[in-house]
């Protein structure tokens, strides 16, 4: 048992404590809330000396570019990076053989300063610049790039992007580990400025797929062997002081959830021409935290939430930018469901939406409605066939597949993820009970539970969407490939597997065009997947950031931005 | 004494084994896992990430390998964090909340006991209408509609703070403000509620007649009987301090483990999941503790013999 005391009792106490003043003064009831006002204002007043310097301001003097995104990164690993925000910082820590020029997306010189390509497509020569080197000063040589290609398609390693390598003789094999001799893979180094691919087919793409993707990028053999072995996952070589790159800039500190800094590499060849000194990437992951610190003067470039972005455009705000993106929203539909497993049906849901008003209903700012699959801005692409609402004829449609008016049409979901969808799910189910008279209800899950219903192919119709991974037609189209890994419609279709064969072995780049055009065309003939828009990027960008590249695959170049004052 | 202490902490060992088998199992059987995206992984990379992290184990073999490592004190590697271990985690991210958790209890007693105390003596005043207003509405609206509204009138508009971050001392103010006062609301009502029913007891009564001050009557007197719902609140409510923090670390953007403990569960990071909720398990179980003996130690009439 605990000791308790008896009550002491004593005529009087000490004078003089803060709380009995209080009390004392309570009983002057007039005056009570006074001094608690006073201590409360104090208190709020206390850090209010005059106004402060924002870290804008504070960047302004320093070059340094304070920058929101979106949340914490899982990893900085260019092999092993999969989530948005590590796509932001990889980029200016390393550098792969190619850039790409923001506008068009076209290759640029990077570690390689020229290339050739054979004239039968299958051999592309890289000379890489002799004036290339590491954050530590050691020169940055082809074999450097051979056993970084190695660790990425190490099976062990677990890297999720080894299909970008797929067209490179021997990449598939050694990725699945059918192939255990990496000397058999088509990458070679003759010599240490210069690097030999040979593919396996042609690949008009390749350079697309060597320039937009981290998993290109070369790893520092030292730096990777001081922490584990070349396949090991996670051995904390990422960690600021460890980390080696070879980007214009260097990580100098990570701190969890808050903040990972980089500072302008002096080795990077092409410093001269890098005009930060310093990127600190906020690991913000609440839009509506990262558009207040914008706003409290905290962050240069920020993320919002699309329906601020709304108001933003509507007012004309020039600090809003709207970037186009490489991707497609679309709705799956699991052909195998009775009434989807019907074409007719398929493409009268698909007609009976007028994406253009759906879209600026639910969100004018972040929505480009869709007129095909394919998103605008695919190096070389154009689409041939377009789609058009048409509620005639989608009744007209569904009453020939046996539901006039909707009547009799089975009971089907719509699977949506939590998180910003359901107003699109809503437009979307209103479409289709006033245009076709079709009940659908709407399910929302939790994302990853969405996902994966939608993976196991356990859904009717499904939100989803895809970001391209080069910049190609292809990266849609393959996707609803008989029996592809993505085909989550389960649509199973000889012509169109025909028509991406002809365009994957065409040579010539007006032929390949035409049957990606037929491809295209065929899907939206056929509609296993319903397409509903092409999502852009908003990013709140401070006036004193000049030189901003803004690109559709919204993986930033930091070295042309510099800071003046607005 | 001794024996009370013993036989709740071998319940609570019971209790947390449970808990930890419970989680095991529960979080394997949500749809979805640690690398589910938007974008399927190929079943051939899955099974070589699956087999990295041992998930190509049948259930059990993992359970019984992942009590081997926990009886060993090592929570193991974070899914969704490769480069760091579920103990760094927690080891990093512990110390931030529980420096918010203790600024905001302390803005969270010395508020609500002072305004529930103010409230009691002077009843049915306009003091005690104002206090207990402030308790209602402290009650009534939730952190994240406070947080937003003091971030845009004191960090937007008036640029004293920060809208969101943790670096320097400027940066506590208004996530303990906020969190301070969605827990000084219930402890003044419950202060001023346990308050009165003392205040009417004989003994305040003999104290008086033998002359004691008002303020030596209430704070000698009074408020230790008087307090006691306060102290009972307190077990569970230092616990949500620190995982119910969830929404004030993210509304600020504060590097703490509340953000860990629900984000996990979205990641489907197991380990993580399995760190945080043993965490969680042993805090709770280890205030309600403290609690009991808080509590016998302040009311005679409570014993620890059970």
């Amino acid at each position: 048992m605990l000791p308790t005391r008896p009550p002491a009792v004593r005529p009087s106490d000490r004078p003089g404590s803060r709380l009995r003043g209080l009390l004392r003064l309570s009983t002057r009831r007039k005056t009570a809330a006074l001094p608690l006002l006073a201590a409360l204002s104090g208190f709020l007043a206390l850090p209010s000396c005059a106004k402060r310097e924002t870290a804008v301001d504070v960047g302004l003097r320093t070059a340094t570019l304070e920058i929101g995104n979106t949340g914490e990164p899982g990893e900085l690993d260019p092999h092993i990076i999969n989530s948005a925000p590590d796509y932001q910082v990889v980029p200016a820590l390393f550098e792969g053989l190619l850039n790409f020029e923001p506008a068009t997306l076209a290759p640029t010189p990077g570690v390689a300063e020229r290339w050739t390509i054979s004239p039968d497509g299958l051999t592309y020569t890289f000379h890489l610049r002799p004036n290339a080197k590491w954050s530590n000063g050691d020169a940055c040589t082809a074999a450097d790039f051979l056993y970084s290609f190695r660790r990425a398609l190490s099976p062990a390693l677990g890297s999720q992007y080894t299909l970008l390598f797929h067209p490179v003789r021997g990449a598939a094999d050694y990725a699945s580990g059918k192939l255990t001799d990496f000397t058999a893979v088509g990458f070679a180094a003759p010599d240490p400025l210069t690097l030999v691919l040979t593919l396996a087919h042609p690949t008009p793409y390749l350079l697309g797929m060597i320039a937009g993707n981290p998993v290109w990028f070369p790893v520092h053999r030292a730096t990777i062997e001081r922490h584990g072995t070349i396949d090991q996952r996670g051995t904390g070589w990422t960690r600021a002081g460890h980390l080696v790159g070879n980007g214009a800039f260097l990580l100098t500190d990570w701190r969890p959830n808050q903040v990972i800094v980089a500072e302008k590499s002096p080795h990077y060849w092409d410093a001269a021409r890098v005009r930060l000194q310093t990127l600190r990437f906020h690991a913000i992951d609440s839009l509506d935290a990262e558009e207040r610190s914008f706003r409290a003067g905290q962050l240069h470039v920020a993320h919002l939430p699309p329906a601020k972005a709304t108001a933003l455009l509507a007012a004309k705000s020039p600090l809003l930018q709207i970037t186009p993106g490489l991707n497609s929203a679309f709705i799956n539909v699991n052909t195998t469901r009775p009434a989807l497993h019907d074409a007719r049906i398929r493409r009268a849901l698909a007609l009976a939406l007028d994406l253009p008003r759906i879209a600026a209903s639910v969100n004018s700012a972040r929505m480009l409605p869709a007129d095909g699959i394919i998103p605008p801005g695919m190096a070389g692409y154009t689409r041939a066939a377009r789609l058009a609402s048409d509620p005639a004829t989608a009744r007209t449609l569904l009453a020939a597949a046996g539901f006039p008016g909707g009547a009799g049409f089975p009971k089907l979901e719509l699977s949506t993820a939590t998180g910003g969808a359901h107003e699109l799910a809503q437009a979307i189910q209103h479409s289709w009970r006033t245009e076709l008279g079709v009940q659908i209800a709407i399910v929302n899950r939790e994302s990853r539970t969405h996902w994966d219903q939608m993976h196991a192919k356990n859904y009717d119709l499904a939100l989803a969407g895809w970001n391209a991974d080069y910049p190609d037609a292809s990266t849609f189209l393959d996707l609803w490939k008989s029996g592809g890994g993505w085909n989550f419609s389960q649509w199973n279709d000889a012509r169109y597997d025909a028509l991406l064969a002809l365009a994957a072995t065409a040579l010539d780049p007006a032929a390949r065009l035409a049957h990606l055009q037929a491809g295209e065309a065929r899907l939206l003939e056929e509609m296993p997947v319903i397409p509903l828009s092409f999502d852009r990027f908003l990013r709140l960008v401070h006036p004193s950031v000049r030189g901003w590249p803004a690109n559709s695959t919204d993986r930033p170049d930091y070295r042309p931005i510099w800071l003046a004052a607005p | 004494m001794f024996r009370f202490i013993t036989s709740r902490f071998l319940q609570s060992l019971l209790a947390l084994f449970l808990v930890i088998t419970a989680t095991f199992f529960m979080v394997r059987f949500v749809p979805g896992g640690p690398f589910t995206a938007e974008k399927a992984v190929t079943p051939e990379i899955l099974r070589n990430l699956e087999a990295h992290y041992g998930l190509d184990q049948p259930l059990w073999r993992q359970y019984l390998d992942y009590l081997g490592s926990l009886a060993r004190g090592d929570l193991g590697p974070s899914f969704k964090y490769p480069n760091r271990t579920v103990n760094e985690i927690i080891f990093d991210k512990v110390p931030v909340s529980a420096e918010l958790g203790a600024i905001s209890l302390a803005v969270a007693l010395v508020l609500g006991i002072a305004l529930g105390t103010l409230a009691a003596i002077r009843r049915n005043t306009w003091v005690d209408y104002v206090a207990s207003s402030f308790g209602m509405i402290g009650i009534s609206i939730p952190t994240f509609v406070v947080g937003p509204l003091l971030v845009l009138a004191l960090a937007i508009h008036l640029g004293w703070f920060n809208a969101s971050g943790w670096y320097g001392p400027a940066d506590r103010v208004l996530p303990a403000l906020v969190l301070g006062i969605a827990y000084a609301a219930p402890i003044s009502r419950l202060t001023r509620g346990g308050l009165l029913e003392v205040l009417n007891q004989d003994f305040i009564r003999t104290a008086r007649a033998k002359g004691a001050s008002e303020f030596r009557v209430v704070t000698r007197h009074a408020l230790r009987g008087g307090l006691l719902p306060v102290v009972s609140f307190l077990g569970p409510a230092v616990a949500g301090i620190l995982t119910g923090s969830f929404v004030i670390e993210t509304i600020f953007q504060i590097p703490g483990i509340g953000r860990e403990f629900v984000n996990s569960a979205f990641n489907r990071d197991y380990t993580l999941v399995l760190g945080t909720v043993i965490l969680y398990a042993v805090l709770i179980m280890a205030l309600n503790l403290a609690v009991d003996i808080a509590q016998a130690w302040m009311n005679p009439k409570v014993r620890l013999e059970s």
